[in-house]
């Protein structure tokens, strides 16, 4: 067997985003869908956008942003946490990390 | 098998959505939370950082009075360093409430080693031996076992060892081939302090892991394969992340001094010949929580996870000293008691994440060894496709029970205690730093999660008499009434009667009533 379809990654992204979706929905209604996508918004994006700026091979930069972004995302959220609002803590953690992401980008090039 | 990267990606985005389903069976239909004392533990600090909407620093006068002294380095902070229940605090924000939401991302982060075994065998392996054995993991028992009670961070924490020994491979190999990619030993360093920040069991156990591979590798290399610069420079990483939380992270060092383990087999030689010997004291779990066949498959998985020993032995490329590595370190940290140390039945709960992908590779050993024949391609995935129905008769049917039947009926919080618990924490009436009474508890972990969705400290009825401190007195006949336990209705009524007539009912609704306590 050789599975060898023809897949564009963006149209491969956005599938994968409508299952998780589409799941989301189903299973665990609106609450679950704003959960998952907010876990995706928070602790994967703004890893990645730092990740992406590495050699390394795009499974990689994805199953590690994830599991870095936990990490890193939550503990600069809670030390803003302990000073101002959780959620402010929350939005400016996020411009942050992805200024970091866009900067660093910026730098390298 | 060559598969399409994308329609790879598709794939596992689809296993760990089915992951995602059956891990998350216990809060589809009842979103009551449930769980044993150390879940409400853990949701009570997310549960507190959303509802304050600030991190907790100090702990609250509620939480205080049972994990006061549970950090042994600074008393009356947090006891874990705070990446983990920040997280579900998160989710919570963006679920806009602190039940379900914190469920729904503890499901998630508890699944996690589905994907990292997934990445690890799938870069070293192979993308069927990669998808058999995630597959096999979101039913495995132990893990759901462990997931269901309440140990979300020793869940999570299991995860990222496969990662960090991925990183430190990328790294050897990246040096020993004179192309040096320092970049794996930094993000390996951050993983680390992460793994250190979900749970520091679970970062002894990557540590152990990362010695045993390091060794292997200068066995097999008979030289350096790292640069003392780049050492140096992870090592400072790690120290320095593992510095934001001074008080957590000295926490851990304090543990670690003051705290002995199991005695009961020390020196006990007998027991480096099992896998896991069943503990003469019960640590608390079940007794199924010992079996192979109950917790990993039947007994005749053990050849194939013997094979994929073997073969992995045999071939001993650095990616197969990788995964011995990993195998020999947990033996190890299942062993620890033998000296003393360690909290081995814990420890034992990380034995599937290496044990099925070893049976895989053990069958794709087998398979290998099959002469080539023409058909020799579908009798290897129909020997896999059997294999995989047989394991998901043998362990899945019943995992995905345990998921869809947890915490039924009165073990979890029911709508009365619910009713309850949302009355008092916005109640007016009861202070935050008050002493409350709990009649008419099943279990310590009910009062235990009436008290943490309260916001107010409770004792129960079954270890404390009532006097003391006590100024509020709950009266639960909810249970009983559910299971018409009429004698025990009696009995409490018989109780309230005597003790509570001089007392002032102040909440009065279907089967729970409360009292301001006169003594």
């Amino acid at each position: 067997m050789n599975l060898k379809i023809k897949f564009d990654d963006k149209i491969t992204m956005e599938i994968i985003l409508i299952l998780i979706g589409l799941f989301s929905f189903i299973f665990w209604g609106f609450t679950g869908f704003k959960i998952i996508f907010g876990i995706l918004l928070v602790f994967f994006l703004p890893s990645y956008l730092i990740l992406d700026n590495f050699n390394i091979s795009r499974s990689e930069k994805i199953i590690f942003s994830f599991f870095i972004g936990i990490g890193v995302f939550s503990s600069i959220a809670y030390w803003l946490g302990v000073f101002i609002s959780f959620k402010l803590a929350i939005a400016i953690t996020f411009v942050f990390l992805v200024l970091v992401g866009v900067l660093i980008k910026k730098f390298k090039h | 098998m060559k598969i399409n990267k994308n329609i790879e990606a598709i794939i596992v985005t689809l296993l760990y959505l089915t992951c995602l389903y059956f891990w998350t069976l216990p809060i589809q239909k009842n979103h009551m939370p449930y769980g044993e004392v150390d879940a409400a533990s853990h949701y009570a600090v997310a549960d507190y950082t959303y509802k304050s909407d600030r991190s907790i620093t100090t702990l609250p006068y509620y939480i205080d009075k049972r994990y006061g002294e549970d950090n042994k380095f600074k008393s009356h902070t947090l006891w874990y360093p705070p990446p983990f229940h920040t997280s579900l605090a998160i989710a919570a924000v963006f679920g806009g409430e602190s039940g379900f939401s914190i469920y729904l991302a503890n499901a998630i982060f508890c699944s996690l080693i589905v994907l990292s075994v997934y990445f690890i065998i799938r870069r070293f392996f192979g993308f069927e031996a990669a998808l058999i054995s995630s597959f096999l993991l979101i039913f495995s028992m132990r893990d759901i076992m462990v997931y269901l009670w309440g140990q979300w961070p020793e869940r999570m924490g299991f995860a990222y060892l496969p990662l960090i020994i991925y990183c430190f491979y990328k790294y050897c190999s990246s040096y020993l081939a004179k192309d040096e990619k320092p970049i794996y030993l930094y993000i390996m360093s951050l993983l680390l302090a992460i793994n250190f920040f979900i749970h520091p069991m679970d970062f002894f156990h990557s540590v152990g892991a990362l010695i045993i591979t390091a060794l292997f590798f200068l066995v097999k290399e008979k030289r350096f394969f790292f640069s003392i610069k780049h050492v140096s420079a992870s090592i400072f990483l790690f120290l320095l992340i593992v510095s934001i939380f001074p008080f957590q992270s000295m926490n851990v060092v304090a543990r670690l001094q003051s705290e002995g383990g199991a005695t009961e087999s020390i020196g006990d030689i007998s027991r480096l010949f099992y896998w896991f010997k069943k503990p003469e004291h019960n640590p608390g779990v079940p007794e199924s929580y010992f079996s192979y066949k109950a917790m990993i498959g039947p007994y005749w998985t053990i050849p194939l996870l013997l094979l994929g020993v073997l073969f992995l032995l045999l071939r001993r490329n650095r990616k197969d000293l990788v995964i011995l590595a990993w195998l020999i370190s947990l033996y190890i940290m299942v062993h620890l008691d033998f000296i003393g140390k360690g909290r081995v039945h814990r420890s034992l709960s990380g034995t599937a994440h290496i044990f099925y992908p070893l049976m895989v590779l053990g069958l794709v050993y087998l398979v290998s060894l099959i002469p080539e024949l023409r058909y020799k391609r579908y009798i290897k995935y129909g020997l896999m496709a059997v294999f995989v129905v047989f394991m998901f008769m043998a362990v899945g049917v019943e995992a995905s029970k345990s998921l869809k039947e947890a915490y039924g009926g009165i073990l979890r919080i029911n709508p009365y205690q619910y009713e309850l618990t949302q009355w008092i924490e916005k109640s007016k009436t009861i202070p935050q730093n008050t002493e409350m009474y709990h009649a008419g508890e099943i279990s310590l972990a009910k009062t235990r999660w009436l008290w943490m969705i309260s916001h107010r400290f409770m004792l129960d009825s079954g270890r404390y008499d009532l006097g003391g401190n006590v100024s509020y007195v709950i009266v639960d006949y909810s249970d009983f009434a559910l299971i018409g336990d009429q004698n025990t209705i009696n009995n409490l009524q018989e109780w309230e009667k005597q003790n509570l007539a001089n007392s002032s009912l102040i909440y009065d609704k279907t089967y729970i009533r409360v009292y301001e306590f006169e003594n």
